[in-house]
């Protein structure tokens, strides 16, 4: 399942922002997605709106528990050549709204607390009340709404890193832990459990370390072997991810590791974990490659890249890094710009004609954005 | 001192820009500033050239656009990339000449850009390659070997890569020149590869005198996409600066070269 568009407004403290493609209409996203924009302009804030739909529609948060409060969602999602069109809108943490169609037939509809719903196994819609701040799409029934599983999964799974975080470099395996115990799934959205996730990816699938490796290697990280070990450390006995490195002796375990070659390790984990667990259907990065030297972020985003078109995964990164910029087609780009309270997105689909213009213009990736080129007026 | 900027993709045009300077215009020796960049002064002291190499076609403008404010503010006025059509643009598709519209189109727009008067800058547009225009400067062929005369040369077209006849045919015609040179030295056996010592037998045989006999025209363009057998760049350097020029010098001078 992929996020095929979204347009939302949010409300707080009198203050309104919009995630909008130019002209307020919602914004197209594609299988491949690079949100680029400067400090401030909603990079982060687009990939916690996708977050935070992800969190609602799985039922892992309800509109009264958000910040943002007083929000709407307008989203379309492509499933095997259906089309879902969901409709969302909350006021103060209650539901005003909420409107769910696949393929143009009305599935949900729903006002305040109570509405309409279609229980397949009846054929029929039938009458619904709930509390205000829980959503019809989060029910869980395989016999009466089966159709709302696709939704509930594309939540439950979507992968969300932030690249300027430790990204679980600072949190070791937690060995008693019941999804360790139990060959359990753990949710990547708890990206800081990476070390968790190359123990049940270790004890799953014993070519795992391999594809890491093999992973690692495509980034230049010259390294030999991956292991669990103990951390070095002369009282605690805790066990960590640990890296034996070409031209140095014994292993590196995850504490020793240079931040940018733990994050871009985590990174590859957790992607091959999602692979490995068939949950993998959208990732966020935000701020990828942010630490790495030019030639690794270029190395990364192209193997991360190249890893989602092979497993049909949804990508949303941001940057504001010229390295990435330059090392990714603008076709893939969703420039993002701060305009009167919204954040407005350009891309292929609503400025087509300067972004051929600029497949001319003999510059690299970055000065499209760095001079404006994606404008008329610029 | 009035200064020319020079932004190039490759060592080639690193190289034929350096000889043009030194073999036609009074330039000293360069002076390296790192592998990419030199400065040579003309013998006069009047005039200071850089050429910076980007190593990458899509570096070339960037190169110039990030570079040219302070260089203008150490009194360079004049601005020049050389790319080729070749070369790797965006989507690694290569461009042919039916896109030389939409690049100058281009050009035009990044000129508003950075509309000061004070400033002249150039795009030139080697089609498709700068092995064009040594295969239009067809005297320099008996310089790389004697046996190389245009009879023996028009007698083997039909061993030259395209069937190009250098002597007649038009320089945007020649669809693969890099191959077509290859192909012609090879007539007498001799190799053209990439490297150094090749392609500075074949810059150092060049009459430069050659890449100037074409006016420019009355309009002045800036920062437009040109195309042509690379004489525009010694017109331009003939408009804009009135540098010293060495006169004709004989075949055995240029074939001793500077370097």
């Amino acid at each position: 399942m992929k996020l095929k568009s979204i347009y939302y407004t949010q409300e707080h403290y009198g203050r309104e922002w919009k995630i909008c493609s130019d002209g307020s209409q919602p914004i197209e996203l594609q299988a491949i997605n690079l949100i680029v924009g400067k400090n401030a302009s909603g990079k982060s804030g687009v990939v916690r709106v996708i977050r935070t739909l992800a969190d609602l529609l799985c039922g892992e948060t309800t509109p009264s528990k958000l910040l943002y409060s007083t929000a709407s969602f307008d989203v379309t999602f492509e499933d095997r050549d259906k089309i879902y069109i969901y409709r969302l809108s909350f006021h103060k943490g209650s539901v005003v709204e909420e409107k769910l169609s696949i393929d143009g037939n009305l599935l949900i509809e729903r006002t305040n607390g109570s509405g309409k719903i279609l229980y397949s196994n009846v054929g029929k819609m039938i009458d619904f009340a709930t509390g205000d701040s829980t959503l019809a799409v989060t029910r869980e029934d395989t016999l009466q709404h089966p159709y709302l599983a696709p939704l509930q999964n594309w939540g439950k799974w979507l992968n969300h890193f932030s690249f300027s975080t430790k990204m679980g470099q600072n949190i070791a395996i937690k060995e008693g832990s019941r999804e360790l115990q139990n060959n359990e799934t753990i949710s990547v959205k708890e990206s800081d459990r990476v070390a968790d996730m190359f123990s049940l990816g270790c004890a799953i699938d014993e070519n795992f370390i391999g594809r890491i490796i093999d992973d690692a290697k495509a980034i230049n990280y010259n390294i030999s072997g991956l292991s669990i070990e103990n951390i070095h450390h002369p009282v605690l006995n805790v066990k960590v991810i640990a890296v034996n490195e070409d031209r140095l002796a014994g292993y590196t375990d995850q504490t020793e590791m240079s931040s940018g070659m733990f994050r871009a390790f985590s990174l590859l984990i957790q992607m091959e974990y999602a692979i490995l667990r068939k949950t993998a259907t959208c990732i966020l990065i935000d701020d990828i490659g942010e630490g790495l030297d030019y030639d690794r972020s270029k190395q990364l985003i192209a193997l991360v890249k190249q890893k989602a078109e092979a497993h049909d995964i949804q990508l949303i990164m941001t940057t504001n890094d010229e390295n990435i910029m330059n090392g990714i087609d603008i076709d893939y780009w969703q420039i993002v710009v701060r305009e009167d309270g919204r954040t407005v997105f350009y891309n292929r689909q609503n400025t087509k004609e300067l972004f051929d213009e600029f497949e001319y213009a003999g510059f690299s990736n970055s000065k499209f954005f760095k001079l404006n080129m994606f404008k008329e007026d610029n | 001192m009035k200064g020319i900027a020079f932004f190039v993709e490759g060592a080639t045009e690193y190289d034929f820009i350096l000889q043009l300077l030194q073999s036609k215009y009074a330039f000293w020796k360069p002076l390296p500033i790192t592998d990419h960049v030199c400065i040579l002064d003309s013998t006069d002291n009047r005039y200071r050239a850089r050429i910076s190499n980007a190593a990458s076609d899509s570096r070339v403008k960037d190169e110039l656009w990030d570079s040219q404010e302070k260089l203008q503010e150490i009194g360079y006025s004049t601005f020049l990339c050389i790319r080729d059509l070749r070369g790797e643009w965006k989507k690694n598709k290569p461009k042919t000449l039916s896109d030389v519209v939409k690049i100058k189109n281009a050009d035009s727009k990044i000129l508003k850009l950075n509309n000061d008067d004070n400033l002249s800058l150039y795009s030139i547009l080697a089609v498709m390659e700068t092995e064009t225009w040594f295969i239009t400067e067809t005297s320099h062929y008996e310089r790389i070997n004697p046996k190389l005369t245009r009879p023996f040369i028009e007698a083997n077209i039909d061993n030259i890569e395209g069937n190009v006849n250098p002597f007649v045919c038009s320089p945007k015609a020649i669809y693969e020149p890099a191959e077509t040179l290859k192909s012609i030295y090879k007539l007498v056996g001799l190799i053209y590869e990439k490297d150094a010592n090749h392609r500075r037998r074949t810059i150092r045989a060049l009459d430069y005198n050659f890449f100037d006999q074409r006016s420019c025209g009355k309009n002045r363009t800036r920062f437009t996409a040109r195309i042509d057998s690379g004489k525009q760049i010694g017109t331009i350097l003939q408009r804009q600066i009135r540098w010293p020029r060495y006169t004709r010098r004989s075949p055995r001078q240029i074939l001793r070269g500077i370097n």
